[in-house]
């Protein structure tokens, strides 16, 4: 066995990661530090920090980011809390065609964003939607409603589309998980005379505690970072009531094709990203052996 | 086996029911609206079955739309890309899996890390320099991007594979005779082959779903993707339904047989990083 191959096997790898990875992610920087417009590449003088002070001030900066969080936090909650039910529900249930009962309703995580945004688009459309039909039949609303035409509805109906996709991820994660915990710890559980409610809380809490926290943190950087839903669903609009940061970077290069801020709304994504991810190495070193890789 | 309270078992029965319509119910309204006739789509208040089903918004996205050909060109680059993806992953994930060098924590790490990376934010660099490559407007763009975004996961998939594939068999086959090489290509391949087929149906998902950069760099609507030519359906002003549900459907299918096959992998793939490989 020879020193070098292990470093020859992962050459490939480490070449096109650095060619295509960092190398356009140390670009960006310089980039952010530039105008630079699209139509205009061969002129692109270097301003500084003005792209970035152009930002603080940039209102749309401001909402994109506020409805990130409320993007991230409201998607992530559902997602957790309806996750952690369905993986409850498959773990204490034992019935035939369980199997496929599973794959059925973990299916959504095959379905991609832009397909999630052109199903949920139908569903919540303003005059034949089905969302309307049943809320009306229900006697929720008397009249229709344009979820995604409507300030208040945009971004929550681009996070509902959001949760039936994530539930999926959370049941999974935390499915295998539950499988995990060894039955001899609820059977000495239950040995000691705890209810149901207690061995929850003293045994199954604690246990998928790390899947949680790992789970959560992931969800939530991927959750940020995701564009192509809100876009095709809601386009970001009405006037960037559901416009996120992350896409805000995608439309300041695709409509506005002004790069250089582009790139300097992307590196006011990256390092909050970055925030996150130091949280997550934290927290997976943390969480020692059950977690490290 | 403890039997359960009848009240229990009822919660049980209706929350899992409950569940089972919530996943199912969007993308049957889907499949439902692909074989409404156009006039009974537009009927208040709606119908929840096709009573009169019809194929006549597949046979108009087969005859008078161009999808088509966005699906052939999304299958050659999705198949392509993941090729490529696989091939470099089998040989990192090996290298990750049997030996232990400096820099291995790191390039794990460094892997793991990648996936945090914010993609959206690599458009606008990858644009500038696939144009200066003369790439922008081909599928060769698209095919580079994907088979590198899927890289690091795959090789971290890649090496957990093998690591499930004890080493002695290989040692075997060298103490045999056979190179290295020859022992990862006749006898740890073979053998990790599930893992192979998993690594290669998750890097085909992936980048038969992408949208952004497809959107970005293509402008010529013969080298459309599948994700573009139908995101141009739905960016008219005036979007025909019913032929959007037959692209959309015919659009999942290859999606869901690929997760028909990967979904018992899928706790591994989703929890890398999360749990030893």
């Amino acid at each position: 066995m020879k020193k070098a191959d292990p470093y020859l096997l992962l050459a490939p790898a480490y070449l096109l990661i650095a060619g295509f990875l960092f190398y356009p992610m140390a670009t960006v920087f310089l980039l952010s530090l530039q105008e630079y417009q699209l139509m205009d590449p061969l002129n692109t003088p270097f301003v500084g920090l003005d792209q970035y002070a152009f930002m603080l001030g940039d209102e749309y900066f401001w909402r994109s980011l506020w409805n990130s969080v409320v993007w991230v936090v409201v998607s992530l909650f559902f997602q957790f809390l309806l996750g952690f039910c369905l993986a409850l529900l498959l773990n204490s249930a034992r019935f035939r065609g369980r199997g496929i009962f599973q794959a059925v309703v973990f299916a959504p995580w095959a379905v991609s964003g832009f397909l999630i945004a052109i199903i949920w688009a139908w569903l919540l459309n303003g005059e034949f939607g089905l969302v309307n039909d049943l809320l009306i039949r229900v006697g929720l609303l008397d009249q229709k409603v344009g979820f995604l035409s409507r300030e208040e509805t945009a971004l929550l109906s681009c996070v509902l589309a959001n949760i039936w996709f994530g539930v999926t991820f959370f049941a999974v994660m935390l499915f295998a998980a539950l499988q995990a915990i060894p039955p001899s710890l609820y059977e000495a559980a239950d040995m000691d005379g705890a209810t149901a409610w207690q061995s929850f809380w003293r045994v199954t809490a604690p246990m998928v505690k790390p899947a949680i926290v790992i789970t959560v943190l992931l969800r939530a950087i991927w959750i940020f970072n995701w564009a192509d839903l809100i876009w095709v669903m809601t386009g970001g609009g009405p006037a960037g009531a559901s416009r996120t940061l992350a896409l805000y970077v995608f439309q300041k290069a695709f409509l506005g094709l002004d790069f250089g801020y582009s790139a300097a709304l992307g590196v006011a994504l990256t390092v909050i990203s970055l925030v996150f991810t130091a949280a997550f190495l934290r927290v997976t070193r943390f969480y020692g052996d059950e977690a490290a890789i | 086996m403890i039997r359960m309270h009848p009240l229990r078992r009822l919660v049980q029965f209706t929350g899992l029911c409950a569940f089972f319509v919530f996943a199912v119910f969007p993308v049957y309204w889907m499949v439902a609206t692909s074989l409404t006739p156009a006039q009974d789509l537009f009927v208040w208040p709606l119908r929840y079955f096709p009573a009169a089903p019809t194929l006549e918004h597949y046979a108009e996205v087969f005859l008078r739309t161009d999808i088509p050909r966005f699906f052939t060109n999304s299958l050659t680059v999705a198949s392509l890309a993941s090729a490529c993806t696989l091939t470099v992953s089998v040989l990192g994930g090996y290298a990750l899996a049997r030996y232990r060098f400096r820099g291995r924590q790191v390039t794990l790490l460094v892997f793991l890390a990648t996936q945090m990376m914010p993609v959206v934010v690599l458009i606008v660099p990858l644009f500038i320099i696939f144009r200066i490559l003369g790439l922008l407007d081909t599928l060769y763009s698209l095919m580079i991007v994907y088979t590198v975004l899927n890289i690091p996961f795959c090789t971290l998939m890649m090496q957990g594979f093998f690591a499930g594939v004890p080493s002695e068999l290989e040692e075997a086959a060298m103490v045999d005779g056979c190179n290295r090489m020859g022992a990862i290509l006749r006898v740890a391949v073979p053998l990790a082959r599930p893992g192979l087929i998993a690594t290669f149906l998750f890097a085909f998902i992936g980048a038969w779903n992408e949208l952004l950069f497809a959107v970005m760099f293509l402008n010529t609507e013969s080298t459309f993707t599948l994700p573009v030519g139908l995101y141009n359906f739905i960016s008219k002003y005036d979007v025909h339904w019913g032929r959007m549900m037959a692209g959309a459907t015919l659009a999942l299918l290859p999606a869901l047989a690929v997760f028909a096959f990967v979904q018992r992998y899928m706790v591994r793939g989703l929890a890398l990083g999360a749990v030893k490989g």
